[in-house]
C-alpha cells in the first residue's frame, strides 16, 4: 500500500516540476503497456528496458503501469475478445501465428493467449494518443490548472497542517 | 532533448549480465521449482525431490528421490522413482518445445508409504482447483469418468446377502409355530367341526324317526289283542268264526307290525350308509390336514439370497469401480496432455485461467513436449508395502508426446516381470493419431500372494488365511465409448476362520469353509449416460446352494414343528369325532336292533296265535267232519239198517 503512496507523491512532485513533459508522457506511455498486459510475460522485460535506458521518466512510468493495471482489469474481456477475433475467426491469419509459434522466443511471449495477444493490441493501439494525450495534459496542468490547484480550499487547508509541510518536504 | 540515457545502458548491461549469471546458477533451484509447480498442477497432490541436476555442457537433467503423492491417498505415493535421467535438447527449448530421445527410470515403485502427507497446502489447492474449473469441464473425458462414479454410486450395494441371512436368523429365531397355526383357517379343522354337527344332527333325526314309529305302543297293542283272544278256544263251529275274526284281527295287526319292521329295516339301512365307515371319514380328514400342512408351509420360506451377481457386485463391486475410476482418470490424463484431434484440424484451444491458448499445429515441426524412449526398471515391492517377495519389473514407455498427430507415432508402454513363477504385466496404448482416438492400459498379474490384493474389508468375506491370484484385466477407451473388463480367479483359498458363538457367524463361516477357488467376471461398457455393468461370480451359485442346504435344515426343523403342532391341534379333535360317530352310528343300530327285537317278538307271538287258531279251526273242522262222516255214516247204517235190516 505504501509503495502505491510514495508512486502517486512522485508523480505529483513530477506535475509539480521542471521535467520535460515529453519525457513524463514518453514514461507513462511505456507504462501504460505494462499495466494493460499480463505482468509476467516476456515483452514486458522488453519494455522495462526501454524504460531504463530511454530518456523517460521512470516514476511516470510506474504511475502509469498503476493507472492502467486498474483500467487493465477492466478490459480484459475486450483484450479476449480481440484475441480470441485475431487468434481463432480471422483464419487468413492462422499461417502467420502458425509459423510465429514454432519460432524461436517468440512462443515464450504467450503471444498465443487471447487475453494476452488483445492486451498488446489495445496498449499498442492506445500508446501513442496516451503519449500525446498526456503530454497536452502536463502542459496545459503546468500552464492552467497548477495555480488554480493550489487555491483550492482542501489545499489551503493541507497547507497549514503537517500533511502540506510534509508535502513542501517532499517538493524541496 | 537527449533519447537515450546513457548512463543507464552500462549499469542495466551489467544488471543483465549478472541476473543470466544467477540465473546459470540458480539454474537447478529455479528449473527445481518450475517441475515441482507443473507436476503439482498435474497431479494435484505434493511432488518431491531430494536433487535436482542440470548439466549445461551435455544439456543433461538428472532428479533424484522423486516423488509424486496420490491425491486419493495422501499417505501414499503415487510413485516414487530413484533416479530420473534424460538429456533434453537444447535449440527446441527455444522454442518452447520440451524434446527428449531418452530418458531413464529407475527403481520405480508405485503406492509407497509416505513419512509425511501428501495433500497440497490449502492455497496452492485452492489455486489449482481455480484453475481447473476454468478449463473443460465437458470434455469427453470428464463426462465418461463423472458417468462412471454415478453408476458405481448407484450399482454398489450395502453386502445384500448378510442382511439376508441376517433376516432369514431372525426370521427362524421369531419363528411360532403355535402362532401360525393357531392364526390360519385350517380346512380340516372346519371339516371336522361341520361333521361333528352333522352327525349329530343325523344321530337327533334317526332317533326321532325310530322314536315315532312307536314300537312299544304297537307292542303293547300286541299283548292287549294277545290277551283279548287268550280265551278264546274253537270248542265248536259255532267259535269259528270268531276265531277266525281273532285271525282276521291278528292278521291286520301282523300287517302293521311288518309295516313298522320294514320302516325299521329301512332306517338301518339307512343309518348304515349314512354313517359312512369311520375309515373313510378319517381319510378324508387326513386329506384336508395335509392340505392344511402343505399350506402352513407355504408360509415356512427361505428368502432369497439376491438377484444373480448380487453377491458377487456387493464383494467386490467397490474393488472393481474404484480400479476403474483409478485407469479412467489416467486415461483422462492422457486424454488431457496428449489431447486427440482431428486431422484437418490446425489449432486447439484450451481454456486457461484468463482467456483461452491456442495452439497451433505444424506437421514438420516438433510437439510441444516428446520423448522418443524411456527406460523403465522398477519393483511391486517398496516402502511401506506387504510384499513379502517383490517382482522385479522392466520395460519401456515410447513415444510420449503432446501432439501425437504432429509427432506421427502412438505411446505405448510395455512393462514386465517374473520372479519365481510369479508374473507382473502392464501394457498399454496411446493412439491418437487417428481420427478416433484410441486409449488401452492391460495389467496380467499371476500367481501373487492373496494378502496383496487389498480387497476392501465387508462383513460376509473372512480373512484369507492363504492363496494366491491372477488377474487379467483391460481397460479400453475408443473414442468416447468405454470396455473395461476384469477376470480375478483366487485359488488355494485357505479362510481365516474365527470360533464364534453368534449364529450368523457360524453359517458364513460354514458357508466359506468349503471354498477353495473364486472367480469373477466384470465388465463395464458403453458411452457416457449408457454404461451397463456385468459383474458374474461363481460364489453366487456356490453361497446360494450352501445357504439352502443350511438353512434347509433349519426350514425342515420349522416345518416339523408345524406338523406336530397340526398334529397336535387337529387329532385330538379328529379321535373325538371318530368316537363320537362310532358311538352315535353304534347307538342307533341298538336300538334299531331292539325295535327290530321288539316288533320280531310281536311278530312271532301273533303267528304263533294265528296257526293255532287256525290248527284248532282245521282241528275243529276235522272234527266236525269226522264226526258229521260219523253220523253220515250212523244215519246211512241206519238207513240201511233200517232199509235192509241188520
Amino acid at each position: 500500500m505504501f509503495w502505491i503512496i510514495k508512486i502517486i507523491k512522485k508523480f505529483i512532485k513530477l506535475l509539480h516540476s521542471n521535467v520535460n513533459p515529453t519525457e513524463i508522457a514518453g514514461g507513462f506511455a511505456l507504462g501504460s503497456i505494462i499495466g494493460l498486459t499480463p505482468l509476467f510475460a516476456l515483452h514486458n522485460i522488453l519494455i522495462f528496458f526501454l524504460i531504463i535506458v530511454l530518456n523517460v521518466n521512470i516514476g511516470a512510468a510506474f504511475f502509469g503501469m498503476l493507472i492502467f493495471a486498474i483500467v487493465g482489469a477492466c478490459t480484459d474481456p475486450i483484450a479476449h475478445w480481440i484475441g480470441y477475433y485475431l487468434l481463432v475467426t480471422a483464419g487468413s491469419l492462422t499461417p502467420i501465428w502458425s509459423s510465429l509459434y514454432n519460432m524461436p522466443i517468440v512462443p515464450f511471449t504467450k503471444f498465443n493467449n487471447t487475453v494476452m495477444l488483445g492486451s498488446m493490441v489495445i496498449s499498442l493501439v492506445l500508446f501513442v494518443p496516451i503519449l500525446l494525450g498526456f503530454k497536452k495534459f502536463i502542459i496545459f496542468y503546468r500552464k492552467s490548472l497548477q495555480e488554480k490547484v493550489l487555491k483550492w480550499k482542501v489545499v489551503t487547508i493541507i497547507k497549514s497542517t503537517g500533511i502540506f509541510k510534509l508535502y513542501i518536504r517532499f517538493r524541496e | 532533448m537527449k533519447l537515450i540515457r546513457w548512463k543507464a545502458v552500462i549499469p542495466i548491461l551489467v544488471l543483465t549480465i549478472i541476473f543470466v549469471v544467477f540465473g546459470i546458477f540458480l539454474r537447478d533451484r529455479i528449473l527445481k521449482g518450475i517441475v515441482i509447480s507443473t507436476g503439482e498442477s498435474i497431479f494435484e497432490a505434493k511432488v518431491e525431490m531430494e536433487s535436482f541436476k542440470t548439466s549445461l555442457k551435455d544439456s543433461s537433467i538428472e532428479i533424484k528421490g522423486l516423488q509424486i503423492a496420490d491425491k486419493s491417498d495422501v499417505w501414499k505415493n503415487l510413485v516414487h522413482i530413484d533416479r530420473l535421467a534424460f538429456d533434453i535438447r537444447l535449440l527446441p527449448l527455444f522454442s518452447k518445445k520440451v524434446a527428449i530421445d531418452e530418458m531413464a527410470l529407475e527403481n520405480l515403485r508405485w503406492q509407497t508409504k509416505r513419512a509425511t502427507s501428501g495433500k497440497l497446502p490449502p492455497k496452492k489447492e485452492k489455486k489449482i482447483n481455480k484453475k481447473k474449473e476454468k478449463e473443460k469441464k465437458d470434455s469427453f473425458a470428464s463426462k465418461l469418468f463423472e458417468s462412471v462414479k454415478k453408476k458405481a454410486a448407484s450399482e454398489i450395494e450395502a453386502l445384500p446377502v448378510t442382511q439376508n441371512l441376517q433376516n432369514i436368523e431372525d426370521n427362524i429365531k421369531s419363528f411360532d409355530a403355535k402362532k401360525l397355526v393357531s392364526s390360519e383357517n385350517l380346512q380340516s379343522r372346519q371339516r371336522i367341526e361341520d361333521l361333528t354337527k352333522g352327525s349329530e344332527d343325523k344321530y337327533n333325526k334317526y332317533k326321532g324317526e325310530i322314536n315315532s314309529l312307536n314300537v312299544e305302543k304297537q307292542a303293547a297293542d300286541t299283548k292287549v289283542l294277545i290277551d283279548d283272544l287268550k280265551g278264546l278256544k274253537v270248542e265248536t263251529i259255532a267259535d269259528i268264526p270268531k276265531v277266525q275274526d281273532a285271525i282276521s284281527r291278528i292278521s291286520t295287526q301282523k300287517k302293521s307290525i311288518d309295516a313298522t319292521v320294514s320302516r325299521v329295516t329301512d332306517l338301518q339301512k339307512e343309518i348304515s350308509t349314512q354313517f359312512a365307515d369311520t375309515k373313510q371319514l378319517a381319510l378324508e380328514v387326513d386329506d384336508l390336514i395335509k392340505a392344511d400342512y402343505n399350506n402352513l408351509l407355504s408360509k415356512v420360506k427361505i428368502p432369497g439370497v439376491g438377484e444373480e451377481g448380487g453377491i458377487a457386485k456387493a464383494l467386490f463391486g467397490k474393488m472393481w469401480y474404484d480400479r476403474v475410476d483409478k485407469v479412467l482418470h489416467y486415461i483422462q490424463l492422457a486424454r488431457k496432455y496428449m489431447p486427440p484431434r482431428k486431422e484437418k484440424e490446425e489449432k486447439t484451444m484450451y481454456p486457461r485461467a484468463k482467456g483461452v491458448d491456442v495452439v497451433f499445429h505444424k506437421k514438420e515441426k516438433l510437439p510441444g513436449f516428446s520423448i522418443q524412449k524411456i527406460s523403465l526398471s522398477g519393483t511391486t515391492g517398496g516402502e511401506g508395502k506387504d510384499v513379502k517377495d517383490p517382482v522385479t519389473v522392466a520395460g519401456l514407455l515410447s513415444h510420449l508426446s503432446s501432439d501425437q498427430k504432429v509427432y506421427g507415432k502412438p505411446t505405448g508402454l510395455d512393462m514386465k516381470g517374473d520372479t519365481a513363477g510369479r508374473i507382473y504385466k502392464i501394457d498399454g496404448l496411446f493412439d491418437h493419431t487417428s481420427d478416433i482416438p484410441l486409449d488401452m492400459i492391460g495389467l496380467g498379474i499371476k500367481n501373487f500372494p492373496i494378502g496383496e490384493l487389498n480387497l476392501p474389508q465387508n462383513d460376509l468375506l473372512p480373512k484369507f488365511k492363504r492363496g494366491g491370484y491372477d488377474v487379467d484385466s483391460k481397460f479400453t477407451v475408443r473414442g468416447d465409448e468405454l470396455d473395461c473388463m476384469l477376470l480375478l480367479t483366487i485359488k488355494d483359498i485357505i479362510f481365516e476362520i474365527e470360533e464364534t458363538s453368534n449364529e450368523l457367524k457360524k453359517v458364513i463361516n460354514e458357508i466359506f469353509e468349503s471354498i477353495s477357488t473364486i472367480e469373477l467376471r466384470a465388465r463395464l461398457y458403453g458411452t457416457d449416460g449408457n454404461l451397463k455393468t456385468e459383474i458374474d461370480s461363481n460364489l453366487d451359485n456356490i453361497i446360494s446352494d450352501k445357504i439352502k442346504s443350511i438353512y434347509g435344515r433349519k426350514i425342515k426343523e420349522l416345518e416339523a414343528k408345524v406338523k406336530a403342532e397340526l398334529n397336535a391341534r387337529i387329532n385330538q379333535e379328529k379321535e373325538k369325532l371318530m368316537v363320537e360317530y362310532n358311538k352315535r352310528k353304534e347307538e342307533l343300530m341298538a336300538i334299531v336292533k331292539e325295535k327290530l327285537g321288539i316288533v320280531d317278538e310281536q311278530k312271532k307271538a301273533l303267528t304263533a296265535k294265528a296257526d293255532e287258531y287256525k290248527k284248532e279251526i282245521d282241528n275243529r273242522k276235522s272234527a266236525e267232519q269226522e264226526k258229521a262222516k260219523e253220523e253220515i255214516k250212523k244215519g246211512v247204517e241206519g238207513e240201511l239198517k233200517k232199509l235192509f235190516g241188520n
